[in-house]
Formats: structure tokens, sequence, C-alpha cells
């Protein structure tokens, strides 16, 4: 784990950011013969303060200090919903700040080391250089759980296509999605800069008669990934602070929490009724959210069952939630998100 | 002749040296131990690592 500090000379010599010295950035003494003294002052993760860099990059720094990936809101208003006032407080004090927050980027995680989880990390990304993007080193290890091994086919599936064609992440998440714009959003639905499938796939452009057809009928009924995520991908349930959670593959097809007219993929949420109880917190509106949040799994495909053949859904409901499927003990409003596809004549 | 010849090589010397001097001094403390990985194996005293699975966005 030591060779994650080691700083490459070459790096050094390229780049302007070292041209004030070390102490500029991380403190301590520069001067100093021995290590603890060398230490003393020192700041491990300068960017920790977005302003650190605002020195140089002042307006990066100014949307950044508000963007999902630094404030990690999103892991917060997810489960707030559930939450009565005092709940609230309480959530914020003894869960988020020293937990859930442990998860936010800040600009040297994604350009300079990589991200610190219970105090692992891959190390400085490439011998302390400020790189543009290394995602399988950065955004691999936050999201190493679900949507980059979907991504990868690392759980044993098929690839996402886009993974096979070589792109990566920012491809379509791009820079200005991750820096932010200046807006505080409570969750990353409400971003107005976001990936679209449509920005490269426009509806009227298919290969294909059928597709056209197919796109044309379900527009503004189904999103793109009822149809085209391709496998199973990771659910987690049963979580419990200081414990963790199971999971287990699944593919779930209902309407989507946040909009019911829409039918989309679902993802399990982790969160049970005890999941806070070992800081006192019970949930007290647990049943004011549902049990699953509309997904993207990053493991999409042009043709799956269900694009080649209309009755996978309408007749056999294939992936469809049921009330079977529930959890048991789950919240009351999982019912409002069952949808059961009308039969149809081809 | 010679004594002018033996003072300039001398001057030259004593330049070098202190030229060589100063090369090491501005170096920092910092890069003189992060850029040398057995000095860095020698001082890393690894982190204590709860091992749980609640960490990482997923």
């Amino acid at each position: 784990m030591y060779k994650g500090l080691v700083v490459a000379r070459e790096a050094l010599a390229d780049d302007d950011h070292f041209s004030r010295g070390c102490p500029s950035c991380h403190k301590g003494d520069e001067k100093a013969s021995d290590k603890d003294q060398a230490h003393r002052g020192l700041v491990k993760r300068p960017s920790d303060d977005p302003a650190v860099c605002g020195e140089c990059h002042e307006e990066i720094a100014e949307t950044y200090a508000k963007a999902l990936h630094f404030t990690v809101a999103g892991l917060k208003n997810g489960v707030m919903g559930r939450f009565s006032a005092s709940e609230k407080k309480r959530f914020q004090e003894a869960v988020f700040e020293p937990s859930c927050r442990k998860c936010h980027a800040s600009c040297g995680d994604c350009h300079v080391k990589g991200p610190l989880l219970d105090n692992v990390t891959t190390g400085l990304i490439r011998g302390h250089a400020f790189v543009r993007k290394d995602e399988s080193k950065t955004c691999a290890f936050c999201h190493g759980g679900r949507v980059h091994p979907e991504f990868t086919g690392s759980y044993g599936v098929i690839p996402d296509v886009h993974h096979k064609k070589g792109m990566t992440c920012m491809d379509c998440h791009k820079m200005e999605e991750m820096h932010g714009d200046g807006n505080a959003y409570a969750t990353w639905k409400e971003r107005k800069i976001r990936p679209s499938c449509a920005s490269c796939h426009p509806p009227g452009e298919e290969k294909s008669d059928k597709a056209r057809e197919a796109h044309a009928k379900h527009q503004g009924i189904l999103t793109c990934s009822a149809c085209h995520a391709l496998s199973t991908y990771r659910n987690c349930r049963n979580c419990h602070l200081g414990k963790g959670s199971e999971s287990e593959a699944g593919f779930i097809l209902g309407r989507s929490p946040r909009n019911k007219d829409l039918v989309t993929t679902l993802r399990l949420i982790p969160a049970v009724r005890d999941t806070f109880a070992a800081v006192g917190i019970r949930m007290e509106n647990y049943d004011a959210l549902p049990n699953y949040w509309d997904t993207v799994p990053h493991c999409t495909c042009k043709l799956t069952e269900r694009t080649g053949n209309c009755q996978m859904c309408h007749l056999v409901k294939m992936g469809f939630l049921k009330k079977s499927d529930l959890p048991e003990g789950g919240s009351k409003a999982n019912e409002g998100l069952i949808y059961a596809p009308q039969p149809i004549k081809e | 002749m010679r004594k002018i010849f033996v003072a300039v090589v001398l001057a030259g010397l004593v330049g070098a040296g202190l030229q060589a001097r100063s090369a090491a001094e501005e170096e920092s403390g910092c890069v003189a131990c992060h850029t040398d990985a057995a000095k860095l194996k020698a001082l890393y005293v690894p982190p204590k690592i709860q091992f749980k699975m609640e960490a990482g966005e997923g």
C-alpha cells in the first residue's frame, strides 16, 4: 500500500501544480528532517475544500461545491422522506456526516488519488500527476458494487454494449455533469445535465421499421432500459447500520416511483424498518416511500428478450413486479409500483 | 601564468561544489522522501481497516 504514496519525479517536472511547492496545498514542514516533524500540520486531502483548487480553478470549484458528487445529498435525500423531523436531525448527525459523507468525492479523488473508503484507496492515480480522468481507478471504486461491474460484465454476464464499443463512464457522464452547474440538486434525477440515450440515438433514426414502430408506440410509457436492459442486476436488501446488507440478482419492471405513468426498471432499496435502529431512528414515515427506486442498469443491449418478442411483456409479463415479489414487512407504498401490461394482438 | 591557471581551476571546483549543494538544498524534504519508494516502504504504517460492507455507493 505504500506504493500508492510514491510520487513520480516525471509528474513533478511537467506540471505547473508543483511550481509553488508541496506545502502550498499540503502544509506541513518541507524543511524538516524527520517524518513526524515534516507532517506536523499536514493536510492530507487539501481538495476536501474545493476553494483550495479554486485559487486557480475558480469557476469549477464554485459549481463543484454544490455538485452531488461533492455533497452526496442524494444519499441523504433518498431516505429522508421516511423520517420524522427529529429523526432527520439525528440522521444528519449520527449517520450522514460520519458515514454516508465518506463517499463524497473531493477534486483530488478524481484527479490525483483514488477515493478513500474506510481507509482503503487505490493510491495516487499516476504518481501524483493531475489527470483529467481515470475511471477504472475512480468511478469504479465508489460505484464498484453495482453499476461499474454491470457495465464491464464483471458479474459474469454480458458487458454493456457501450463498454464493448470501448466507451467509458465519461463518454456519457460528461465533465459538466460531474462539476455541476452551480445548483444544489436534491437527487441525481433532478439534474439538468445528465445522460440521455436520445442524444446519441434520436427517435426517428432507427435502422429498422420494427424498431421505429416499437419506439413510437411506447413513447412516454416505457423508459429505454425497460426494453434494453439485457440481464439481471444487483439488488441489495436488508441493510443495517454497521452490519452491511445482502445482495441478489434480479430484474424488476414496474411503475417509476417518481412518475407513475412511466414503466421502468426498478432496483430494490436496501433500507428496512430497523436499518438505523442502532442510532435510535425508527423511520416513523417508512411507508411514505416504496422499497424500489427507478434505475438505469448499466447492462444495455440493443436486442433483448423483450425487443424481439412483444409477448414477453404482454403475455408472459416477464420481470414485472407482482404482489408475491414484494419484501415481507416492506413499505405499503410498494403496491403502487405494480403494473400489469395489457394483452395485445400481434 | 601558472598561478592564474591554478586559481581558475580552484575557482571552478568551488563553484561546482556550491552549485551541487544548492541543487540538493532546492529539493524539498517532501520530494526527497515521497519520490523514494524504499524510504516510503520503511516508514509506511498501514492504516487499520475494518472490513464493513456499508461503504461505497454501489
